[in-house]
């Protein structure tokens, strides 16, 4: 869905930077929300993430990337507990990003 | 007004009182009698979630062994499920209950995880209600296909707990306002509380990454 809105929009974002936390994702506030993810599914999380992207964005936008994050600890959880499959169309459209971040050797990459 | 509990008071940032009346109604259906758990035994399960998310390998004394282990696993590390995992855990509680508890951790990981993101302490669970599970089966034909466990309908993130329709149901009802709904899906340009669809999919993807979802 990255990739689709972004395309779909006329933006080019590096997604390598999901992985690689140093890069810039090229999109406003994008260090703050990549940093904001990854500390979502952390033990040790706090406000700062949020507090640092609602300096950029305004508060709303803090809340909502907070929220975001949440919404997907839901999704990912409830797939890999059904293990539901990854399409085959998906998957070939999904051939990219799977090398840009090295999904290949997540777990559930084969199913 | 904000309802009594999830009131963010600490938090640096405004935050919608839409945020935590959902979170307030998702607490509510928790302690409620569920489909195929009581409603201690649905606390119970909130509450291994919860402690095993956080890194404590708590075990409830009131919960079948094979909930406590599903519990525990889909709170911490979902991404190791495997189909044998799964047949295993059904094989002691049976499908729908599984269905039911995943919604369950589901939820309980994104309220806490969005509570501490805004700087909040985690909010107790309320009392569990008393009474007997409804045993609602689903509305129509469940189907595996290629998935591990039954579902009614599409088979899409969305309606992967379809099999137990209040589960599903309350899934939605949070999971809607947290990312957006399936008619904000249909836009790529949308902009939600400020921030962009390219930015609320950046957040999204940085999370299944972190979580190593595949899907």
């Amino acid at each position: 869905m990255l990739s689709w809105s972004a395309r779909k929009t006329g933006r080019e974002i590096d997604i390598a930077a999901i992985r690689s936390q140093g890069r810039d994702p090229r999109i406003e506030a994008g260090r703050e929300l990549v940093a904001l993810g990854h500390a979502a599914t952390g033990a040790a999380t706090d406000a700062s993430h949020v507090e640092a992207t609602a300096a950029v964005l305004g508060d709303q936008a803090g809340v909502k990337a907070a929220a975001v994050a949440g919404g997907f600890e839901i999704f990912n959880r409830v797939v890999d507990a059904v293990g539901l499959p990854v399409g085959r169309n998906f998957r070939e459209r999904m051939s990219p990003v799977v090398d840009t971040l090295r999904l290949a050797g997540f777990p559930h990459a084969g199913h | 007004m904000l309802p009594a509990v999830f009131a963010f008071a600490e938090s640096p940032v405004d935050v919608p009182d839409a945020l935590g009346e959902t979170f307030a109604r998702t607490w509510r259906q928790i302690a409620s009698i569920g489909t195929w758990w009581t409603a201690a035994e649905r606390v119970a399960i909130a509450t291994v979630a919860r402690r095993n998310r956080l890194g404590d390998p708590y075990r409830s004394p009131s919960l079948p062994e094979p909930a406590n282990e599903a519990a525990a696993l889909l709170a911490a590390t979902p991404a190791v499920t495997t189909r044998e995992w799964v047949d295993e855990v059904v094989s002691g509680i049976g499908e729908p209950r599984y269905v039911e508890l995943a919604g369950i951790v589901a939820r309980v990981v994104a309220v806490d995880t969005v509570t501490r993101l805004l700087g909040g302490e985690l909010e107790p669970f309320p009392e569990p209600a008393a009474g007997e599970p409804s045993q609602q089966p689903a509305s129509g034909p469940v189907r595996k296909g290629r998935a591990w466990i039954g579902i009614e309908g599409i088979a899409s993130p969305p309606n992967v707990l379809s099999a137990v329709p209040e589960a599903r149901r309350a899934m939605v009802d949070v999971s809607d306002l947290l990312y957006m709904s399936p008619a904000q899906m249909e836009d790529p340009d949308i902009t939600l509380w400020g921030l962009h669809r390219t930015q609320i999919e950046l957040v999204a993807s940085t999370v299944s990454f972190a979580n190593e979802c595949f899907y």
